[in-house]
């Protein structure tokens, strides 16, 4: 969002304070978007970042075995409440492996023996400017205490962190009982951590794809009115 | 003199202490259990109507397929639409809604001994902090009206909280106090993160 843009929406916004734009929840014309709900980060994203941090979760390095798990495309843009594509968005996606464990010294320290060693468990893909991002993964089975399997997803741009929050599976039964995701009283944020899974065609191996679009509500350059 | 005046000064002390601890526990019994929290801003299910119904474009009371010009929530649009007629009336998203919000709410609260399992705990930045060492719950912030930059510093000293929490707390403490705040009163975890675009 260039400055053009920005600098007279303030310039609206603070005039308008002393009205009642804060008691009129609506959208305006060039905010189109909820933002994403910002979510727990929980306490498993990864202490230890693995050596191969890229957006393929199934291979690690040169390795020859993949992953165990139903292959997923995730794919996704990050996108302003206006609809713009956000261009250098780091997004980091962690989630525990087909056996339930993370990749986390608290977690794959004491399940060693169950952890899948062949998923990489965390990655990274920093978008171009259409906003779009790509990763291969696992589709997300539950955790004890987390009946609503889900993927863990931090934006980041430069060094700063604009959200971090998690990817549930639409219509999974677990969600009803999921602290977390049951735990969001806001009805409409619930569905915008939604996202379907479904099937690739003609895939032999099962795949799915799921598409999740990130919308942040801090807009980058916001830092810049604050110092 | 100076003994009354050293005194008083005690006096200014002890009275700024009581207002900051007033100020803690206001904060800390503002959070009603889960229950409560229905119908407040930013939660519940005319809450849900009012963010829904701010795509209706034409103000003519109901929210045609193009109007809901974001993607995501277009599922949620068809599941409104009981009677497929291309329009969901105000009618049908409180009923969908209240269906849904019931169904959820017999689910995370009514799940028996068991209970909602209750998530990783909080820890770290971005993330809504856990109900538990929340400086300022999100619906207080929305109450308060706090600004973007307020947020944005709230959030910065949240995670340093979290982060302070985290390292005092063993990760099985962490994980019963989420799974007892998933019984108990105490905020879920996952607080309403996105309000309406504002600006």
């Amino acid at each position: 969002m260039s400055q053009s843009i920005h600098v007279p929406s303030r310039r609206l916004f603070l005039g308008a304070l002393g009205t009642a734009l804060f008691t009129t929840r609506g959208l305006f014309a060039e905010q189109l978007l909820y933002p994403s709900p910002a979510m727990t980060e929980g306490p498993f994203y990864p202490d230890k970042l693995p050596l191969d941090q890229d957006n393929d979760l199934i291979i690690i390095k040169d390795s020859t075995t993949p992953a165990v798990g139903i292959i997923t495309h995730l794919t996704g843009r990050v996108l302003s409440t206006s609809g713009e594509p956000i261009k250098d968005a780091t997004v980091e996606i962690w989630q525990c492996d087909a056996n339930a464990v993370y990749l986390h010294t608290r977690d794959s320290g004491p399940k060693a023996e169950q952890q899948d060693k062949h998923f990489q468990g965390f990655g990274r893909f920093t978008t171009a400017s259409t906003g779009e991002y790509r990763f291969r993964t696992i589709k997300p089975v539950p955790y004890p205490g987390r009946p609503s399997p889900h993927i863990h997803v931090k934006v980041k741009r430069g060094d700063r962190e604009l959200l971090t929050t998690q990817i549930f599976i639409r219509g999974h039964e677990g969600n009803a009982r999921d602290g977390v995701y049951a735990g969001t009283r806001d009805l409409v944020d619930r569905e915008l951590v939604l996202a379907d899974f479904t099937p690739v065609k003609d895939s032999k191996i099962g795949e799915v794809r799921a598409n999740f679009d990130i919308v942040v509500g801090r807009t980058p350059d916001e830092r810049t009115f604050q110092r | 003199m100076k003994f009354i005046g050293l005194k008083s000064w005690w006096n200014v002390r002890l009275a700024v202490s009581a207002v900051i601890v007033g100020m803690i526990v206001v904060v800390v019994q503002a959070q009603p259990p889960r229950g409560d929290r229905e119908g407040r801003v930013g939660g519940g299910v005319d809450a849900a109507i009012n963010r829904l119904m701010a795509y209706d474009a034409d103000k003519d009371g109901k929210l045609s397929k193009a109007e809901m010009t974001d993607g995501r929530l277009f599922p949620l649009w068809q599941r409104c639409d009981a009677n497929h007629d291309g329009e969901v009336t105000r009618d049908e998203l409180t009923s969908q809604l209240r269906k849904e919000d019931n169904a959820s709410n017999h689910g995370g609260n009514g799940g028996g001994p068991g209970g909602p399992g209750g998530g990783p705990p909080g820890r770290g930045p971005g993330g809504p902090p856990p109900g538990f060492g929340q400086i300022v719950p999100p619906f207080l912030q929305d109450d308060l009206k706090l600004t973007e930059a307020q947020r944005t510093q709230l959030q910065d000293l949240q995670k340093e909280v979290n982060e302070r929490l985290a390292k005092i707390l063993t990760p099985e403490q962490q994980q019963q106090l989420q799974q007892s705040r998933g019984r108990g009163p105490g905020g879920p975890p996952g607080g309403p993160g996105g309000r309406p675009p504002r600006q």
